[in-house]
């Protein structure tokens, strides 16, 4: 059998159609991901943090730079709280879990509880009460008015019935986790009920688009 | 059951409630501690509570021998805060049920008399305002069942 060489038109043509499908996978390649179905709130920009300064359970100022290099789950609590903290801690320790099958993202991201109780909340307390959750995990506080600068940031609010000087008292604090970018910008909150399951999941989705924002942009 | 009649009859005593019928009126459903840090001064138990009989009735009071003090909470958010209510009734329709779920009513658990674990029973008694009492365990646990 005699080999013809391909026609002209049919050469046209199978370069057209290469040129389509490289173009097609080089386009989802490219493309901007998705944020499909998020159950976390995404600031409608990233907001940076302005500084303040705490200290963690360490005697270590943790400060705004503290937040830069990596992604921190904030959450603002006390330790004498006994069902949104401990829940909202166990769920935290379940997000870290389940960011196992990304070691990298796993390793870069931090777990940070801010205690608004810093009356009972002494650094060792605080130390033995997180790492019981994880023994990454970070805990940091300060006076009101530290707290606060922080806080308000992160559209956190808490409020303290310590009025009768006593010991037993209540601290009523936002649930929300927070979300910092590792360049220090808070980028997205989790109301409401925490599902460990569905953080993550936005977690990882929100990472993603956010390499692909800094790829293409800066 | 595995709280044993002597220990039923010593916490019928302390807490000044009838045993008649314990086991009629409520039926109690996953009871659960979550298990905390070992320097946790606080803990919370959860728990769904059915109410078999064809009159309401209402929970006025929580106690265990194993803590200082218990109390009925409710985590409610108010304008961006979750504040704790402290609940002194909880009435429970006929063949109805209420749940006591993280995140929303829970039995708050002051003063551990030791370190639970995950796994240990805990002795409650739920107190109706008829005087009749429910006694049960809760299971020490890391999670949710």
């Amino acid at each position: 059998m005699i080999k013809r060489p391909l026609s002209y038109r049919l050469k046209l043509f199978l370069i057209a159609v290469a040129a389509l499908i490289g173009g097609y996978f080089a386009g989802h390649y490219f493309a901007r991901p998705d944020l499909k179905n998020l159950s976390a709130v995404m600031m409608p920009k990233p907001i940076p943090v302005q500084p303040f300064e705490l200290t963690d359970f360490n005697g270590k100022r943790f400060d705004a730079g503290r937040l830069k290099g990596h992604w921190s789950f904030v959450f603002f609590g006390y330790t004498h709280c006994p069902d949104v903290c401990p829940t909202t801690l166990s769920e935290l320790a379940r997000v870290f879990n389940r960011l196992a099958d990304d070691p990298a993202l796993q390793q870069n991201t931090e777990f940070v509880f801010v205690s608004v109780d810093p009356k009972r909340d002494t650094p060792e307390q605080l130390k033995t009460f997180v790492h019981y959750f994880n023994p990454g995990f970070l805990a940091a506080t300060g006076d009101d008015e530290q707290l606060t600068r922080f806080a308000k940031q992160l559209f956190v609010v808490y409020q303290r019935d310590d009025a009768n000087g006593g010991d037993d008292y209540d601290v009523a604090h936002s649930a929300n986790i927070s979300l910092i970018d590792p360049d220090g910008n808070f980028v997205a909150a989790f109301k409401g009920v925490h599902d460990p399951k569905r953080i993550a999941a936005d977690f990882k989705q929100i990472v993603k688009y956010w390499n692909w924002s800094h790829d293409n942009f800066f | 059951m595995t709280t044993s009649s002597s220990r039923l009859l010593a916490l019928g005593l302390l807490t000044l409630c009838s045993l008649a019928a314990r086991a009629d009126i409520l039926s109690i459903e996953n009871p659960w501690i979550r298990e905390a840090p070992p320097n946790a001064r606080v803990l919370a138990a959860y728990l769904v509570i059915h109410n078999n009989s064809d009159a309401p009735v209402a929970i006025t009071d929580v106690t265990s021998p194993a803590f200082g003090s218990a109390m009925m909470h409710a985590t409610v958010e108010e304008n961006g805060l979750s504040r704790m209510v402290h609940l002194g009734r909880v009435e429970i329709p006929p063949h109805g049920e209420v749940r006591f779920a993280p995140g929303g009513r829970h039995i708050m658990l002051f003063d551990p008399e030791k370190r639970f674990r995950a796994g240990d029973k805990v002795p409650l008694v739920l107190h109706m305002d008829n005087g009749i009492c429910n006694f049960f365990d809760a299971t020490v646990r890391k999670t949710q069942p």
